[in-house]
């Protein structure tokens, strides 16, 4: 970059200021300033990760119980349960029309191009850590990338250690394998992994977003091709190849102009980092999404416009534009499109009316999410129609939404060629609608005690 | 929509609920005695009025009361004792023409993030019964002079914070009520953003909207209040035109080069003379 600060050092005083709720602890004994006591920018910069860290984990793990209570956990060990059914399954006999070696180098790309950092770096680090940037690059992002290597070597041995038993079995790759050590395959896809964590670290610096894509393609293409060539082809060219390939791409990241500390870049990442957890957390319990930010959603945004202009629909408008500018749409229209999908590649009956039947329920499902709406409390001095004008807004808008999820089922189910059609191609959407128009929208009408605010 | 405003004009009328009579009060302010605990209110004995076509600017340091004083007028907080009254009527006896009587802008833009700056003027619009064909009118009219016309398809997430003032001060201007309420608006304008909203503030009171305005730039009052309510502490100290004030403050008129900055300062200390040595000037 490097577009260094000139501002002035802050006193240790504001460096503590800076550390927000989550840094505060950052600085035992609540004293000194940075040359005070042996606690210098470089010391109180080595305590902050951890202390934000512990703090993130401290933050979410209360809501772990409400994880457990919904059952996901359950959920999470029936999957690996059956996962693991399946996985020695194929060690007795994985099937020959499998072509294993493409399947593995896909399986080993996913686990080595995804190269996560968490920095917990802070809007107000902009402010007060700036200042330090020699030392916030050395002591504190410095060991974050050490560490981001390791995490992309284990994850991709972790994905080898996996694929290696079947690799060595399946008829595709039987051949292939038996002439390469795997201890030498292991160590190149940890070296792939690490080195993908370094790449997209140069992603993070590189400051236009046209040479960043670029470079991301390129280690994405290096890496699946660098995988593919170690499972599939001669070792020795494979290896050269992937070493080629990966030096390639790392000179490719030297052209560029970049930052030395990208520290926009690494907090919105951090931000969207947190709001991922978020997101994860609030399917369970309702918390505050941080950071979080609304879609436009032209396409379907709209739809409000259409309401009449008078006061009486104004609650059903702020419902219509939160609603689809909002998280739950955007699950509701993904849950559709899934089950959309599912439709077409069974284009069976019974699969047709009984993923018509779960589709539609579980849609009711997310739209009673509209219950959980919240608006700023000042939009009460606003002229706005009273409270049960509000409650049969949401009603309606959803009544609307599952009316067309329904409906959108509906024709999918029974798109014409893809199967004869039978009587529960229409008694079933009856139900459907009946759920959708009168039993979800009605629950949503009922005052409730938490609706009083 | 005009036709309903006493005597409005067209960039300025379109009163959800009629104005009430120039001179007449929209605000009225009796004795109130108000916070957040009963045992130790932050408002003792409040009374002031603003009368239709007024300006009239609620001055005092941080912490003064002039937040709870608003908190009160929007009927967010339950007066201890006294009332408050907008066009006539306590929040009480009729919350609809309450509510539709005024309108606050807030020291923070709390704009509603799903919704564009658009679509946040047609909630407004509706909401206070405008026509719509005036009320678009009208709001392209207020874009055009807070230079906003690019960002009115923009959602919140994406304006800067000057931006979203504006937005708040045009959903306020474009309601157009008796009684208009404005904490800060000033805070975060850029210089032509600020006489634009002086001069719209000033068309809003020409055309019979009382405005009550809360600020810390003594200058642009001055300049513009018609009368000024000081409060210090909880309780006002002071009350009247500028002029008035500065006599308050000065005796007899003697001083004439004072300006309000150097009234107010002398009301503060007057009231609470331990704040001399924070003021600098002993």
């Amino acid at each position: 970059m490097a577009e260094r600060s000139d501002r002035p050092a802050v006193t240790g005083g504001a460096e503590r200021a800076s550390l927000g709720r989550s840094g505060a602890a950052a600085f035992p004994g609540g004293g000194g300033t940075p040359g005070d006591g042996g606690t210098g920018p470089e010391d109180l910069l080595r305590q902050l990760w951890r202390s934000r860290a512990n703090a993130f984990r401290a933050e979410v793990a209360p809501y772990f119980r409400y994880v457990a209570q919904s059952g996901f956990g359950l959920l999470v060990t029936a999957l690996l349960l059956a996962a693991a059914i399946q996985y020695t399954l194929w060690l007795n006999e994985f099937p020959p029309d499998v072509p294993l070696g493409l399947y593995g180098a896909a399986w080993l790309w996913l686990a080595a191009v995804w190269a996560p950092m968490r920095t917990y770096l802070q809007e107000a680090d902009t402010v007060f850590l700036l200042p330090m940037e020699r030392a916030a690059l050395n002591v504190y992002i410095r060991p974050l990338l050490v560490r981001a290597a390791a995490g992309g070597a284990i994850r991709a041995l972790g994905a080898f250690a996996l694929l290696a038993p079947l690799y060595v079995r399946a008829p595709h790759t039987l051949a292939t394998a038996a002439g390469r050590p795997l201890w030498l395959l292991a160590a190149a896809f940890a070296a792939i992994g690490a080195w993908n964590a370094w790449g997209a670290w140069r992603e993070r610096q590189t400051i236009e977003a046209l040479p960043r894509m670029l470079l991301r393609l390129a280690r994405y293409g290096a890496t699946i091709a660098a995988a593919w060539g170690l499972l599939n082809a001669p070792l020795a060219p494979a290896l050269a190849f992937a070493a080629l390939a990966a030096w390639l791409v790392t000179a490719l990241g030297r052209l560029p102009r970049r930052q030395v500390l990208p520290w926009e870049r690494l907090i919105r990442e951090e931000a969207r980092a947190r709001l991922r957890w978020q997101r994860f957390l609030s399917w369970f319990v309702d918390i505050p999404l941080e950071g979080w930010r609304p879609a436009r959603r032209r396409w379907a945004a709209w739809a409000g416009d259409r309401l009449p202009w008078d006061r009486r629909h104004m609650w059903h408008y702020l419902y219509a534009k939160t609603f689809v500018r909002g998280e739950t749409f955007g699950a509701w229209l993904r849950w559709h499109a899934v089950i959309g999908l599912l439709m077409l590649v069974f284009r069976a009956s019974l699969a047709d009316w009984a993923l018509l039947v779960i589709g539609v329920l579980v849609g009711g499902v997310q739209l009673h999410e509209l219950r959980r709406i919240r608006f700023p409390p000042l939009i009460v001095t606003l002229p706005l129609p009273e409270e049960d004008v509000r409650r049969q807004a949401a009603a309606r808008v959803a009544q609307a939404a599952g009316a067309a999820g329904t409906l959108f089922l509906w024709l999918v189910s029974v798109l014409p060629g893809l199967r004869p059609w039978a009587w529960p191609d229409a008694a079933l959407p009856a139900a459907c609608l009946l759920w959708s128009l009168w039993l979800v929208p009605r629950r949503l009408a009922k005052r409730r005690t938490d609706d009083e605010e | 929509m005009t036709a309903r405003h006493g005597n409005g004009t067209p960039a300025a009328g379109g009163h959800a609920a009629p104005a009430p009579d120039q001179g007449a009060p929209a605000l009225e302010i009796r004795h109130l005695t108000g916070g957040y605990s009963r045992k130790k209110p932050v408002l003792h004995d409040i009374s002031f009025t603003v009368k239709a076509g007024e300006m009239v600017g609620l001055i005092g340091l941080n912490g003064a009361g002039k937040s709870t004083v608003i908190r009160h007028v929007l009927g967010l907080m339950t007066p201890h004792a006294g009332e408050v009254r907008v066009a006539g009527v306590t929040l009480r006896e009729d919350r609809e023409r309450y509510r539709q009587s005024c309108a606050y802008v807030p020291e923070q833009p709390l704009l509603l993030p799903h919704l564009t700056v658009r679509e946040h003027l047609r909630l407004t619009a509706s909401a206070y019964g405008l026509e719509r064909q005036e009320a678009a009118r009208r709001a392209e009219e207020m874009a055009a002079a807070f230079r906003m016309t690019e960002a009115l398809d923009a959602l919140p997430d994406t304006l800067s914070k000057g931006m979203k003032q504006k937005a708040m001060l045009m959903c306020a201007l474009l309601a157009a009520p008796p009684l208009l309420i404005v904490d800060e608006p000033l805070l975060g304008l850029d210089p032509l953003a600020i006489r634009s909203l002086m001069e719209m503030l000033d068309r809003a009171r020409r055309a019979g909207s009382a405005i009550l305005l809360s600020s810390h730039i003594l200058p642009a009052l001055e300049r513009r209040a018609d009368r000024l309510v000081v409060l210090h502490r909880g309780r006002i100290i002071a009350g009247g035109t500028p002029e008035e004030i500065k006599r308050q403050a000065g005796g007899d008129g003697a001083d004439r080069e004072m300006t309000l900055d150097d009234a107010f300062e002398r009301l503060v200390l007057q009231a609470e003379p331990d704040l001399a040595g924070e003021s600098g000037r002993g």
